[in-house]
């Protein structure tokens, strides 16, 4: 008799446990859903509105070790108008992708200058995830688009050189090289993206000169219609790695 | 019971060997699996170097030893980078005796002597 009760209280608890894994599936994808919209808005705030960009580059004795290199980004803007036309979550890996749009005649851009967008839309994809140990591709993702933005600006603004050189029986030996560039950028549009089989991921843009032209107060050299870079960006450290040996 | 042993033994050295082979096949692939920035950081390295030389080399009269200071302005022109040089000041080295019983005469921008 009482084992036929533990039999049932047993069973009852196995098929309670089953339903509340199948019918609640926790706020995670939720979660992380709402992250890449988050990303996608921003990714579109920085192509329709425009970014700062502050990036510098250091090395002496040429010597990679020595090497900084850093590039900051900043936006901010109230913008309405952001339609998601897709929206992909991947279970197993819990990652999501979302694809947004914004069309608008106008806007005012991080320069205060009045953009005519012409109704042109802008679309933006963007990842995100909750799981920490899933980032990685995420992260060299978001590398390889600030390097791809710092590129665009060195080539429509151009940049700083700041180095000391010596000279050894008209041998020439770069003791330190530094570069240094910061301006603000819009109308940049990622045309391409992906990773390569080790994880790496790069990201190609482009800006069209006669659209951004006109409006960026800064100069645009060169006689191409479109300006187009690749950035890169890594999942892994290694270069601490070497660093620290 | 001999068997049992005896196969428990063998299934312990295959676990063995299984993990000691995909320890060594992971260190192995480890570096194509995941390139990392060392390369990326390498090239940066490489392409400062190629743009302070190419600025250097427009600049006038270098010594044949010295130091190099200079400040340009970089900007691209058909994929070019075109450099502007606005700031340099080169100091010139060589072995030479130096004779404290003689006067030195000293050429200034302005022309005096000291």
């Amino acid at each position: 008799m009482n084992i036929h009760i533990w039999k049932k209280i047993l069973l009852t608890l196995v098929v309670s446990g089953l339903l509340v894994q199948t019918g609640f599936a926790g706020n995670k994808r939720i979660m992380t859903t709402r992250a890449a919209k988050v990303m996608a808005e921003r990714s579109l705030v920085e192509s329709v509105y425009g970014l700062k960009v502050r990036a510098k580059e250091e090395v002496e004795n040429l010597i990679a070790s020595s090497f900084v290199g850093s590039t900051e980004s900043k936006t901010s803007a109230t913008i309405s108008g952001i339609k998601f036309e897709e929206v992909v979550y991947d279970d197993t890996k819990d990652i999501a992708k979302v694809t947004a749009s914004i069309q608008l005649p106008e806007i005012v851009n991080i320069d205060g200058k009045t953009t005519d967008l012409k109704n042109k839309v802008f679309r933006r994809v963007a990842f995100a995830t909750s799981t920490p140990s899933q980032a990685g591709p995420l992260r060299a993702m978001r590398a390889a688009e600030l390097d791809a933005y710092k590129q665009l600006v060195k080539r429509v603004v151009g940049f700083t050189l700041e180095s000391q050189t010596s000279v050894k029986n008209y041998m020439l030996v770069s003791d330190s090289v530094k570069t240094k560039v910061m301006a603000t950028i819009y109308l940049a549009e990622v045309t391409e993206f992906g990773w390569h089989e080790n994880g790496d991921a790069w990201v190609k843009m482009a800006l069209k000169v006669d659209e951004a032209g006109d409006l960026l107060d800064q100069k645009v050299v060169g006689e191409k219609e479109v300006i187009e870079v690749e950035g890169a960006g890594a999942q892994v450290d290694d270069f601490a790695t070497a660093k620290a040996k | 019971m001999v068997i049992v042993v005896k196969t428990a033994y063998f299934s312990g050295r295959l676990f063995l060997s299984i993990l000691t082979a995909g320890s060594l096949l992971l260190v192995i692939t480890w570096n194509q699996i995941f390139a990392g920035n060392l390369e990326m950081v390498e090239e940066s390295v490489k392409e400062l170097d190629e743009l302070n030389k190419k600025a250097v080399q427009q600049i006038p009269d270098l010594p044949e030893n010295g130091t190099v200071d200079l400040k340009a302005n970089v900007f691209y022109k058909d994929d070019s980078p075109v450099i502007d040089v606005y700031e340099k000041t080169i100091t010139t080295e060589k072995d030479e005796e130096i004779n404290f019983n003689q006067g030195y005469s000293v050429d200034t921008e302005k022309g005096e002597k000291q």
